[in-house]
């Protein structure tokens, strides 16, 4: 009789295991599925993202030049085997720079992403669990942020602290912090009131265990998206920012200040604006589509209606 | 069906854009890309048959900002002083096309080193817009008012005691100590006011209701947006065919060269070399013309009073000069419209001393110099400069220039609101600066290399010998012209060739296009400050 039910007991523990493996499976199948369901424009998109991000890494392997080196003798030329993108106004390789771009441009954008997530989860996680006047006081102060265009926080911001790579990244995470507080605030108001987490206060787990070890992991959905949409927005704001001269300075090859460089050279030699602008172009879109899919593979609620 | 639509969208927005763009002719006019001497460069005329005909307005459009208020005593900037020109106002003397002072509103002038005065004369006939007459005693008020309230006048009336009527044509200017650039100066400053506006309104009437002896009257003006002027029905130097002037300000130059084309404007000004260029390979039938004064020269200038600098040593400053390739910023930066030089002036001009060679571009020279002041693998500095696109590449091609010698030059850009703070001291290395040519070599040396000035570029920031010093005071207070040429000529040699306290690495002039439509306007072709506009016609 003991045997039997050892036995059975073992079956089901297998049975178990291999549902979960077999769920495991689904969901993987499932949220592929569901980053590339959006057809073709998800699957390139998908593509993109990881080529910038490969050339960012790998940038000094595709060219033989720097991205300040110059040749004054050969300055705005077209394309040639020697510059395969032509030159720009000072004769350097445009497609070096737009290559060290991408190494920019991605930088900052993860950079001002990784700065919002962190001040953002932390004051939203706060917020939402301890709510009162904690709670109260941080939502009135996103409120008021969020009363100020995102471009013209960084923009302030910027003249005040200038164009490093460190203070316009942590200038553009600041002015994304609340979108991510808000969004976080919502989940933990309603996350906390779940059985699971009155149920590890009854254990006696603390509040920062609560919070991180059962709050947080729930969030992570959500984060993930924002965080991938984040980039996006905050290389276009970096991109807006050298635009409008208050960003990062020349000649480092930020595709924003590329634009504003080759913008007066519109007529004669167009390509020094249209390539980094192509390219910006390029991620941003990718890096949304990017992160719509992720959103939708992500989100328990839409599964099954996609 | 979806396809269809998508090509009769496309093809629509082909067609719209099509209609968008200008109605540019290609006729007569072609243009000389290789320009760049100093004397003034003018194509296309008018064609001799036309006769000129009164009536019309001149519609002129550009990106310089229009000034906030028209206070004439605290004009000082190049372009502000060409917008005052077109308000009405005009200074006692101009500048000739080799930049020599010449008698405008004057008959005469004499220095008298002895007596320490400078007499003038003042022409007949000349009255202001609003009917009054110009006298010595009008001449001497303005010129005492300027002492008084001027904003170039503790630079360049420092000297300067007061104006005195002695008769109805003639004005003593009494001296404190000699001053023989004093015919510089009023090239450059003291616009001429009407004094009885003065007496009626006071200095505020005078502001809202500028007042000089110019062809064109301002009307009414709003700051980023446009200026209009009507003519002078009685200016003295003749009818002004012209009804009147127009200015449209526009935020972009490339929107402003486009209009140009298009024909929304009839005439504009550019000191910006992408535009120059590209007008100037423009087929459409316009005047070009290169000023036959330079604007600025874009100048290197080292901090040499601090010990710990390396910019101290004069081998490093040499050694700096020597890896620069002016040509090559000159080729490149400007096109080519640009010239080279050595020194505050170009090679026409009388103070132009051919002992300065400026340090020749030369790596090998540098190399070696460097090495001997003891930095043999070069050393890190700071290079400063105006955030502005062509300021920041030129500071982008000196860093490259100078890293071949082995100098890293951290770029610092200086916003506009800021850089005012910078031009007397900045921290350390170098700042590159534009330095006004329109004043001459000699006035800017003047006030520039001595050692008790109070503001000025690199006040707290050039190490000036004494006998620099002394000789700067020498020259400005010289008996005659020809002493005072041949001591500013040592000034020069002492500052870049011997002591190397600053290097020049270009100088721009600027270019005016004029629409074929316009006749005989004399628009910016000594400077661009100085606009005799009262022939031109319309037709």
């Amino acid at each position: 009789m003991d045997n039997e039910i050892r036995e059975i007991s073992c079956i089901t523990d297998e049975e178990t295991r291999l549902k979960a493996k077999k769920r495991r499976k689904q969901n993987i199948r499932y949220f592929f599925t569901v980053l590339f369901g959006r057809g073709i424009l998800a699957k390139i998109s998908f593509v993109l993202v990881c080529i910038f991000i490969l050339v960012a890494v790998f940038c000094p392997l595709l060219t033989s030049y720097t991205p300040f080196q110059q040749e004054l003798s050969n300055a705005l030329k077209g394309a040639s085997p020697q510059h395969l993108l032509g030159t720009d106004n000072l004769g350097r390789d445009l497609f070096t720079r737009i290559v060290y771009g991408a190494r920019f441009s991605l930088s900052i954008g993860l950079l001002s992403s990784v700065w919002a997530l962190v001040i953002g989860v932390a004051l939203g996680l706060a917020a939402g669990y301890f709510g009162g006047i904690f709670g109260g006081l941080v939502m009135r102060l996103m409120d008021a942020q969020l009363s100020i265009p995102p471009l013209i926080l960084a923009l302030c911001l910027a003249a005040v602290f200038g164009g490093a790579v460190f203070s316009i990244s942590l200038i553009i995470g600041i002015s994304a912090v609340p979108g991510y507080v808000r969004v976080i605030y919502g989940q933990v108001l309603s996350l906390r009131e779940y059985d699971y987490v009155e149920a590890a206060r009854l254990i006696g787990q603390g509040n920062f265990k609560i919070l991180f070890k059962h709050l947080l992991p729930n969030c992570f959905p959500t984060i993930i998206v924002m965080f991938t949409m984040g980039v996006g927005t905050a290389i276009m704001i970096e991109s807006g920012l050298a635009y409008l001269g208050i960003g990062i300075k020349a000649p480092t090859p930020s595709w924003g200040v590329m634009i504003f460089e080759g913008y007066k050279y519109i007529f004669s030699s167009p390509h020094l604006a249209l390539w980094p602008g192509i390219m910006l172009m390029l991620l941003i879109i990718s890096l949304s589509v990017v992160g719509d899919g992720l959103r939708d593979a992500l989100d328990p609620k839409l599964r099954g209606k996609l | 069906m979806k396809k269809f639509i998508a090509t009769l969208l496309v093809l629509a927005t082909v067609i719209s854009l099509a209609a968008c763009g200008g109605s540019t002719k290609n006729t007569t006019t072609s243009a000389s890309p290789e320009s760049s001497n100093t004397a003034a460069m003018t194509e296309a005329s008018a064609p001799a048959t036309l006769t000129p005909t009164a009536g019309g307005i001149l519609e002129i459009g550009g990106s310089a900002i229009l000034p906030t208020d028209v206070t004439w005593f605290k004009v000082r900037g190049i372009m502000e002083v060409a917008f005052a020109g077109l308000w009405g106002y005009e200074t006692l003397m101009r500048y000739s096309a080799t930049g020599t002072p010449e008698c405008f509103l004057l008959d005469s002038i004499t220095p008298d080193a002895g007596a320490l005065t400078w007499t003038m004369k003042v022409k007949d006939g000349i009255t202001f817009s609003d009917g009054s007459k110009l006298t010595a005693e009008v001449v001497a008020w303005n010129l005492n008012y300027y002492k008084e309230n001027g904003i170039l006048a503790s630079s360049f009336f420092s000297n300067f005691v007061n104006a005195e009527a002695t008769d109805s044509k003639t004005v003593v200017c009494h001296f404190s100590s000699w001053e023989i650039l004093f015919d510089y100066y009023l090239c450059r400053t003291v616009l001429i006011a009407s004094k009885e506006a003065f007496d009626k309104g006071g200095a505020d009437g005078l502001v809202a209701n500028p007042i000089g002896t110019g062809p064109f009257v301002l009307k009414n003006m709003t700051p980023d947006v446009d200026m209009t002027m009507d003519k002078n029905p009685s200016y003295w130097q003749g009818q002004v065919l012209l009804d009147g002037v127009h200015y449209t300000y526009y935020a972009d130059e490339l929107v402003a060269m486009e209009a140009l084309k298009a024909g929304e404007i009839t005439a504009a000004m550019s000191d910006s070399y992408s535009s120059i260029d590209s007008l100037m390979k423009e087929t459409i039938s316009l005047t070009k013309t290169q000023t036959a004064l330079p604007s600025y020269a874009y100048t290197m200038c080292f901090k040499s009073n601090d010990q710990n600098d390396p910019c101290s040593n004069l081998d490093v400053r040499k050694a700096i000069s020597y890896a620069i390739d002016t040509q090559a910023l000159v080729d490149t930066l400007t096109y080519g419209y640009g010239v080279k030089t050595t020194q505050w002036c170009m090679s026409n001009n009388e103070y132009y001393s051919p002992d300065v060679t400026g340090q020749p571009y030369n790596l090998e020279t540098a190399k070696k110099l460097l090495a001997d002041a003891g930095y043999t693998d070069g050393f890190s500095t700071k290079l400063w400069y105006l955030n502005i696109p062509q300021m920041s590449d030129t500071a982008a091609a000196v860093a490259e220039m100078l890293s071949k010698i082995g100098i890293t030059a951290d770029l610092n850009p200086i916003d506009a609101a800021s850089y005012v703070n910078y031009i007397g001291g900045w921290d350390s290395g170098i700042l590159i600066h534009t330095m006004g040519m329109e004043g001459g070599a000699a006035s800017q040396y003047a006030t520039t290399f001595v050692n008790d000035i109070s503001f000025g570029l690199g006040m707290n920031a050039f190490a000036i010998p004494d006998s620099l010093d002394a000789l700067v005071k020498q020259a400005k207070s010289a008996a005659s012209s020809d002493e005072a040429v041949k001591l500013f000529k040592k000034v020069a040699y002492d500052v870049f060739e011997d002591q190397c306290l600053v290097k020049v690495l270009y100088c721009t002039t600027s270019y005016s296009f004029v629409s074929d439509k316009v006749h005989d306007a004399d628009y910016c072709t000594v400077q661009n400050r100085r606009c005799d506009l009262w022939k031109a016609w319309v037709g």
